[in-house]
């Protein structure tokens, strides 16, 4: 399965590094060591960072979902383009003449004009694949769940279950083939 | 003495090692074969039990021997080892050995340090290793591509949203206007946006069938469509047409797809059988001849055959489309002109911009007003923001000399006359005033025709000049006069025959035509008309 894992975090890389990125940030805030800093690593920490297991249950929460969130909102910015001007308007005509580009190539001008959305597409979606904590993560913050108290249990609950589910989901490569269908479809549709 | 025995646990070692003296010892040498003999294992375990015997034995003796054959990490081990002292009461068994302070474990990453223990009983790091790894330093691809996406957020925010702020506005208020079914919204908000991309157009497109104001179609399918199946004489497709726009055969155009070939359809027949009696509408539209003049019979029995060689439906409703025009054209009775679009309408009842109004226009004239009602609700249904529904229900209460509720919807429409632009209720509102008596009243809607030149026509221009002499107003009679002297046409013989008393206006109104059309005869006149 690692090898599934590993090529998903390929292909959707820009989101990986983003994840990973965001991971090794809030691991500096937390005041989490960390002890490996390849992004990119051909392993089960591929798209993410191998720290030390954090042993305080609301920051091993915020490690799970805080990074995840960012990539969520990258990838709700970036998929703004494609959104409306793809699904809404129908539109794959005159991003680079709005930029100020006036190429004399037409023909490459309308392919790449064609292209920019799509490419937005891509770069959403790969936001969209690397939500999910690190398995190993996911297991820790559901120890450390289990410390917190009735209110606070209920308070992080819906962040819990969304990073947890995710961890497991996206282990399996099921959050990329699940996203992937849905752009399909959204791209057949629009 | 290997070095795992020496390795193990002093206490079996101890035991093992007394085992062995009890056996060896009566068969040992005297004291001087015993010093010159070599050292064998034998003589170690001696020396060890001696020691023993003496109280206390260390394996300093044992590692010092061995440590010229063993490599420096064995030599660490053993020096641990060498450090644990090992008391004997001298008697069967060795006394338990007192618990030794532990070591401070050293930091699994520099190895120099303790390790922190203030983390856990476990943690292998120094406080100045966990800093360091706390502050390493984020890896420069993660970093470049955060930046990259936000600049690309930014870019994309910039094309998504203040770029294109414009489209937005119009393309809001047309799907507003298009849930509304306000057609005329929905073309006009659309028309004025550019680059609005396939989907708001083919939200024009339907609005166009809709309302029936089909002008805008071919240009909006040319730019925002293609259709790869086109015939040849279309110009080619190039790659920009088909990376930029939608396909017209995709499932998801195939509404558009419809309207479009349907308009062209219809466009195809119209030019096909209007070709049959062309000659004869241009000459009556320039009065090179009346209507008496025009071959109906020939024109409609050309039509008829047409009719029995296609079964094509947009054919079939044109060619009853082109009965009804050419009866209105020669006069002939409402129900002729009724039967023709009752054809249209039965073969294609979806191409209701095609015949629904004409078919009002002609119940109300024959009198069938319930069936004029019901052609009003199908107008409504189609456009919100059409106005010819009320205009028909004014025509249809001024059919039942019910004035009052005819200037109602009139005003009605009047009201918003800046929306809807529906100029003509001005002359259907002016009518309704002068029946009812009130020419004060019909002369300020007829001056919006007449002088403001909101619907300047044979019959408004001769209605106002009725209504100004009647209310002894002479300049605005002259204004009228010569407003159709300049168009090359007199003031109506009806008027005359109307202040002889000869015609009430009731009788005026209740015909086709009110106003008998008196035209200017002159070798200019018709040299101008020519040269036209």
């Amino acid at each position: 399965m690692t090898v599934i894992y590993v090529i998903t975090k390929i292909l959707t890389f820009p989101g990986a590094l983003t994840k990973a990125f965001f991971e090794h940030i809030v691991c500096k805030v937390l005041g989490s060591p960390v002890d490996s800093v390849k992004y990119l690593e051909l392993d089960e920490t591929c798209g993410h960072v191998d720290h030390e297991l954090i042993d305080r249950p609301a920051a091993s929460f915020w490690y799970c979902v805080i990074p995840g969130l960012l990539n969520w909102f990258l990838g709700v910015l970036l998929g703004l383009l494609p959104l409306i001007n793809v699904v809404i308007l129908g539109n794959y005509q005159g991003f680079l003449a709005r930029l100020g580009i006036n190429m004399q190539n037409t023909t490459l001008a309308a392919t790449l004009d064609f292209l920019i959305p799509w490419i937005f597409v891509w770069l959403s979606f790969s936001m969209f694949c690397n939500l999910a904590p690190m398995y190993e993560d996911a297991l820790n913050m559901k120890e450390q769940y289990g410390k917190l108290n009735g209110f606070l249990k209920v308070l992080f609950a819906p962040g819990f279950a969304n990073a947890y589910i995710g961890s497991i989901l996206e282990k399996y490569g099921v959050t990329f083939v699940c996203f992937a269908v849905i752009t399909f479809f959204a791209a057949i549709v629009t | 003495m290997d070095r795992e025995r020496l390795g193990g646990d002093p206490e079996e070692l101890l035991e093992e090692t007394a085992g062995a003296v009890e056996e060896e010892l009566p068969v040992l040498p005297d004291e001087a074969a015993d010093e010159e003999a070599p050292a064998s294992l034998e003589d170690e375990t001696v020396e060890r039990i001696s020691g023993l015997e003496s109280g206390v034995v260390t394996f300093d003796t044992v590692a010092e021997e061995e440590s010229s054959e063993d490599t420096a990490e064995e030599d660490s081990e053993s020096s641990e080892l060498s450090a644990e002292t090992l008391p004997y009461d001298g008697e069967d068994s060795p006394a338990e050995p007192e618990e030794p302070e532990e070591p401070a474990e050293p930091c699994a990453l520099c190895g120099e340090k303790p390790a922190d223990k203030s983390f856990g009983p476990d943690y292998d790091l120094c406080a100045d290793c966990r800093k360091k790894l706390i502050r390493t330093p984020v890896k420069f691809s993660g970093l470049i591509t955060f930046i990259v996406m936000l600049a690309l957020v930014l870019v994309g925010g910039y094309l998504s949203v203040l770029g294109q702020a414009g489209t937005y506005a119009n393309v809001a208020d047309a799907m507003q206007a298009s849930q509304d079914k306000k057609c005329y919204s929905v073309i006009n908000s659309l028309q004025q946006t550019s680059g609005m991309g396939w989907k708001s157009a083919s939200l024009l497109v339907k609005a166009c069938d809709l309302s029936g104001y089909m002008s805008p179609l071919q240009d909006v399918i040319g730019t925002y469509f293609y259709d790869k199946n086109a015939s040849e004489d279309v110009t080619p497709l190039t790659w920009e047409d088909k990376v930029g726009k939608s396909d017209l055969n995709a499932p998801w155009n195939k509404e558009v797809r419809e309207i479009y070939d349907s308009y062209k359809e219809i466009s195809a027949a119209y030019e096909k059988y209007y070709k049959i009696f062309s000659e004869y509408d241009e000459k009556l539209y320039y009065s090179e001849i009346t209507a008496s003049d025009v071959p109906y019979d020939d024109i409609y029995a050309q039509l008829e055959a047409e009719r029995t060689k296609t079964e094509d439906k947009a054919e079939l409703s044109m060619i009853g489309y082109m009965e009804n025009y050419i009866a209105n054209m020669c006069d002939r009775s409402e129900e002729e002109q009724i039967a023709a679009l009752e054809i249209c309408r039965d073969e294609t009842p979806e191409y209701t911009w095609l015949y629904l109004n004409n078919l009002t226009e002609t119940y109300i004239l024959a009198g069938e007003y319930d069936k004029a009602e019901e052609c009003c609700k199908q107008i409504e249904e189609r456009n919100a923001e059409d106005k010819f529904d009320e205009f028909y229900r004014a025509k249809i209460a001024n059919g039942k000399k019910d004035y009052d509720k005819a200037i109602e919807l009139l005003e009605g429409i009047i009201k918003d006359y800046e929306d809807n632009g529906f100029y003509y209720a001005f002359y259907e509102a002016a009518v309704n005033y002068a029946l009812k008596g009130d020419l004060e009243k019909a002369k300020e809607y007829l001056t919006r025709c007449v002088i403001q030149q909101e619907d300047v026509t044979y019959n408004s221009v001769n209605l106002y000049a009725l209504v100004c002499k009647e209310l002894k107003d002479n300049d605005g009679y002259k204004a009228a006069e010569s407003l159709l002297n300049q168009n090359y046409y007199e003031i109506s013989p009806t008027l005359d025959k109307y202040f002889k008393g000869k015609l009430t206006l009731e009788e005026i109104f209740s015909q086709k035509q009110p106003f008998e059309v008196e035209k200017t005869v002159t070798e200019n006149t018709d040299k101008t008309q020519e040269a036209e």
